[in-house]
């Protein structure tokens, strides 16, 4: 993997729900300290969408989907818990 | 709980709350599940189920933003129960409870809100209305009711507007009660009421008439009372007969107007100036413009307009006419030339100042031609320019040329030209006005004098900033510096020129000097742009601006090199008169010295009574001659000699210079003559050439620490002849060949060269119009060439003959020999005895003056330096006692002027040492009464 790759994320939310906003937060807060200018995030309601969500067999909010680099990897919940969140992002060796 | 499903048998509430409980069972676990992260689950099919906590959560938020949109209206409202009890109200209601007296003071929360209103107080009519209003909404199902009312405080006048509507469909439910400040909005109503009423009191007021008239019918509809004031006639007049307006119009006009009138109801279009004469006899001037209002399909229906008395302003356009006549009185008093001219250059116009500045009178001028009396007759051009812009060509609108004055004196004038046309287009004449730069030109001309002075001054100057930073500079500074003005300009002058020599304390001392506004004067080492270091003296003086501040240098600098260049030769010439003094001296007592032994080895040789004897003798008299010649050298080359040329044999100074090297050269070195057999004759100064061949000879001996050749050659080519002197020594680089015979260069050693050699070498070649040609590689010797213009027509120098012994025998006559020195003494009077002179010898004048009478002495042989009675004095004395005498007179070194004095007198002169055969010559010629000189020519002597 290269350290210069891209990080394309898209997180499923339920409006304001506050679980929903805290993982809009916590993800955001990840991406600017662990990948500066290499993540992309894209954010999907699931009220305003929920085809989407169907589509992408997302049946919970909120919900992470790492699509690169691979592998995809999903992430349920709010995302408060920094290290387990890296590790399964494969950002891990990037800590410290 | 599908909708579809058939109803149970079971009773419902059991089943109910069976549900409930799965209900209340499955979201926990679901909670559980999801660890209270997740907002909403859903099922394959995307039926969404938005967890209990989320619902409340998104709720709350709601809440929380209606609640916030509420707190941030700038209306008042308050929520009432059915009985009009206050339930809540929002920020603005709290924040601001008595800015509306129908808003209760403190907390309002539990107050009934009609009792509030019913017991207002101030504008109880509109509370009560309020109340009743309030009780209607909740009472009676009206869906809304708004009042505006107003509530002037103290300071300002407001108004407010209450809002009451249902808190929900249900009638009971209560209501909202809204009060919203409209304070704003009433205002600008009312100032849109009050600009109407201002409009028709203008209308009515102002001295314009207003009118509308009915196209269609002709009618006037409208028309202000300004009519009345204005035309001094009645509205009603105009109402009843539309054209009852005409009657006023003055008779003249009265016919345009009418035609425009009625042409104008057709176009809806009125626009015309007109005289109105009034029922008191005066006159105004009026203006009438009138715009169509037409209806919807377009068609003019009516013309709206006004007419306006423009009495004032037609006046105004009287006086601006009298304004330009002022204005015109004005440019004739300006300090400018106003002209103006026809075709034919005849001056129709011309102002003061062109009277005043020419001495003409006006009547004088007015109508002359302008060439005649004004242009120079040597500028016949400007009148053929002025007649081929009469013809049309591209006119000059700028120009400048000399007029006369009537005193015939001249003014340069700068001219700025228009040409005067015809309403047809046709040139018909000029207007020019011209400025007197008479004095520009002369300040001009004196400033450009100034700076050609300053370019062509021999000093280098620049100017700089007050950071030293150049901005100007003359072609001196370049000469001088070898900087061009595109190198020099905007650089700094201490780093340009600084060599480094100085220390800082050296410039901190001229930055103090000048930084307090004195001039700095001193001299300094600064460095060219080749490097090369020079000597100049400098004034920096401060320049200092309007305000007093310094804001820049100027620098004169004075290039010193010629001046140190000419100190040093002026140093080394005063060495070489201190050493050629020192030789003078060494060289009296040396030549008295060889004087003695050259008589004895004459003596020798002739009264040798064997052939060996006389060889020996003839050997030392060889030996003595070089001796002689060597001290004659060292005074020729010490001596400040100033330049008295005379034919020379090039082959003999080469020759008598390498007998003195031999001396100057360590035996490392070998020294080869190499001779010419032509004769190599030129006209030069002995001794100068002397120095030449010994600097060019020393300077290859300094070239050789290791040993080696040193050739001197003298040959000739083409009608010159040259003298060589080459070595086999170090040799030069290109770069030091190049500048060898500048004065100071030298590449040795510190305290081992002046600098000056070469550099006189030159100097003295350059005198004798000859040049110096230079050979030399590094590493494989140099070769200098002399070459001098040949003299020809000199025959060879007659090469002496030794004397023999018995041509000299027969001296007769008795010679009275004056010597101090004893053995000089001892020794001439044995020689001249032994030829057969008799001899009375003494020590000194006293002496010689003491002896007696008689036998008298025929000849006096006397050394000019003597102590006591010496030379000219002495001889004059001895010719007193004999006047017969003659005088030989003798010295081992004298001074070039005693030396003149002494053939002046007619004496003979001998140069100590001498040889034999001289002093005989010189003793035979006194007796014979030949001229003094005679004697020293050997072809003169008889031969026996």
């Amino acid at each position: 993997m290269s350290r210069r790759s891209v990080f394309k994320f898209r997180l499923y939310v339920a409006g304001d729900s506050q679980n929903s906003l805290l993982a809009i937060a916590n993800l955001t807060t990840l991406c600017r300290a662990h990948l500066t200018d290499r993540h992309e995030i894209e954010i999907v309601d699931v009220f305003r969408e929920p085809a989407r969500a169907l589509a992408d067999g997302v049946l919970m909010t909120p919900t992470l989907v790492k699509f690169a680099p691979s592998p995809v990897r999903r992430i349920v919940g709010t995302l408060s818990q920094i290290q387990p969140v890296m590790e399964a992002l494969g950002l891990e060796s990037f800590a410290a | 709980m599908s909708p579809g499903a058939p109803p149970q048998a079971r009773d419902p509430t059991d089943e109910i709350s069976s549900l409930i409980e799965t209900l209340h069972r499955t979201e926990k676990r679901l909670e559980e599940l999801t660890a209270g992260e997740v907002d909403t689950v859903a099922d394959h099919e995307g039926r969404t189920f938005l967890l209990r906590r989320a619902q409340d959560q998104l709720r709350l938020a709601e809440a929380a933003r209606q609640n916030a949109i509420l707190n941030a209206l700038p209306a008042h409202i308050a929520l009432l129960d059915p009985q009009g009890v206050i339930i809540s109200v929002n920020e603005t209601w709290r924040r601001f409870p008595r800015a509306n007296m129908l808003q209760a003071p403190g907390h309002p929360i539990g107050i009934n809100y009609l009792q509030v209103c019913e017991s207002a107080m101030g504008d109880a009519c509109g509370a009560e209305k309020a109340a009743e209003g309030i009780r209607s909404v909740l009472y009676s199902g009206i869906k809304s009711f708004s009042l505006e009312y107003s509530c002037h405080s103290p300071t300002e006048r407001r108004w407010f507007l209450l809002t009451v509507t249902p808190l929900a469909d249900d009638r009971r439910g209560g209501a909202v009660v809204m009060h919203t400040d409209v304070t704003a909005h009433r205002q600008s109503e009312e100032n849109l009421r009050a600009s109407e009423l201002r409009f028709r009191q203008m209308a009515e007021n102002i001295r314009d008439v207003f009118f509308l008239i009915d196209t269609e019918t002709n009618r006037v509809l409208y028309i202000s009372p300004a009519y009345e004031e204005i035309f001094g006639r009645s509205c009603e007049s105009v109402y009843t007969n539309p054209y009852a307006w005409t009657d006023a119009i003055h008779p003249d006009d009265l016919p345009r107007i009418y035609e425009a009138y009625t042409r104008g109801l057709s176009t809806g279009k009125l626009e015309y100036e007109y005289r109105i004469v009034r029922p008191d006899g005066s006159t105004r001037w009026m203006e009438t413009r009138g715009f169509p209002v037409r209806d919807e399909t377009g068609k003019t229906v009516r013309i709206t307009g006004v007419a306006e008395d423009i009495t004032h302003r037609k006046e105004a356009a009287q006086e601006l006419h009298e304004s330009e006549r002022r204005f015109s009185d004005v440019l004739g008093n300006v300090e400018l030339i106003s002209l103006m001219l026809d075709r034919e250059a005849n001056i129709t116009y011309c102002n003061d100042y062109l009277l005043r500045m020419t001495g003409w009178q006006r009547e004088d001028v007015i109508g002359k031609n302008w060439f005649d009396l004004f242009i120079p007759s040597d500028a016949s051009d400007l009148k053929a320019l002025f007649a081929s812009v009469m013809e049309g060509t591209p006119h000059v609108s700028h120009l400048e040329n000399e007029i006369l004055t009537h005193a015939g004196g001249k003014r340069q004038i700068r001219w700025s030209n228009t040409l005067l046309r015809s309403n047809s287009g046709k040139v018909i004449g000029t207007a020019s006005i011209g400025d007197d730069i008479t004095e520009n030109m002369e300040r001009e001309t004196k400033l450009l004098l100034q700076s050609k002075a300053l370019n062509a001054a021999a000093n280098a100057m620049i100017i700089t900033t007050h950071d030293f930073k150049i901005v100007w500079m003359n072609p001196a500074f370049t000469e001088l510096t070898g900087y061009t003005e595109a190198e020099a300009l905007g650089a700094n002058a201490r780093e340009l020129l600084g060599s480094g020599v100085h220390d800082r304390a050296f410039y901190e001392n001229i930055t103090d000097t000048i930084f307090a506004g004195e001039s700095w004067r001193g001299e300094m080492t600064n460095r060219r742009k080749d490097g090369r270091f020079y000597p100049e003296a400098q004034i920096i003086t401060p320049v200092k601006d309007k305000e007093g501040r310094i804001s820049h240098f100027i620098a004169i600098k004075t290039d010193l090199t010629a001046q140190r260049q000419m100190e040093a030769q002026l140093r080394q010439a005063q060495k070489m008169e201190a050493v050629g003094q020192l030789a003078a001296g060494v060289a009296h007592e040396f030549n008295n010295l060889l004087q003695a032994l050259m008589s004895m080895a004459a003596i020798t040789r002739l009264r040798a009574p064997t052939a060996e004897l006389k060889k020996i003798g003839t050997e030392m008299e060889f030996q003595i001659r070089r001796g002689a010649s060597l001290t004659q050298q060292l005074l020729l080359f010490s001596r400040h000699h100033a330049i008295d040329k005379s034919e020379l044999d090039l082959q003999e100074q080469v020759h008598k210079a390498s007998v003195l090297l031999r001396r100057l050269i360590p035996e490392n070195i070998r020294i080869v003559v190499e001779s010419s057999p032509a004769i190599l004759t030129i006209d030069g100064d002995a001794a100068q050439m002397q120095q030449v061949l010994l600097n060019l000879a020393i300077n290859a001996r300094d070239a050789m620490p290791r040993g080696g050749t040193l050739t001197l050659r003298a040959g000739c080519s083409a009608g010159e002849v040259f003298a060589e002197v080459e070595d086999t020594g170090d040799g030069m680089d290109e770069a030091t060949r190049a500048r060898i015979f500048e004065p100071f260069f030298t590449t040795k050693e510190m305290g081992k060269g002046t600098g000056l050699g070469l550099a006189v070498v030159h100097g003295i070649v350059e005198e004798h119009g000859g040049r110096i040609d230079v050979e030399s590689r590094l590493g494989s010797g140099s070769r200098f060439r002399v070459v001098l213009p040949s003299a020809l027509g000199v025959s060879a120098p007659p090469i002496p003959v030794p004397a023999e012994a018995d041509e000299l025998l027969g001296g007769s006559g008795r010679v009275l020999l004056v010597e101090d020195e004893e053995g000089v003494r001892s020794a001439i009077t044995a020689l001249l005895e032994m030829v057969g002179y008799e001899v009375i010898a003494v020590a000194s004048g006293e002496e010689a003056t003491g002896i007696p009478q008689e036998p008298s002495p025929d000849l006096l042989l006397s050394d000019i330096t003597l102590p006591g009675i010496t030379g000219p004095a002495l001889v004059k004395r001895l010719q007193e006692r004999w006047p017969s005498l003659k005088i030989v007179l003798m010295s081992g070194y004298i001074e070039e002027t005693l030396r003149s004095d002494v053939s002046a007198q007619g004496w003979q002169f001998l140069q100590k040492p001498f040889e034999m055969t001289d002093l005989i010559s010189h003793l035979r010629a006194a007796q014979e009464g030949q001229a003094p000189g005679a004697a020293t020519s050997p072809a003169s002597r008889p031969v026996a």
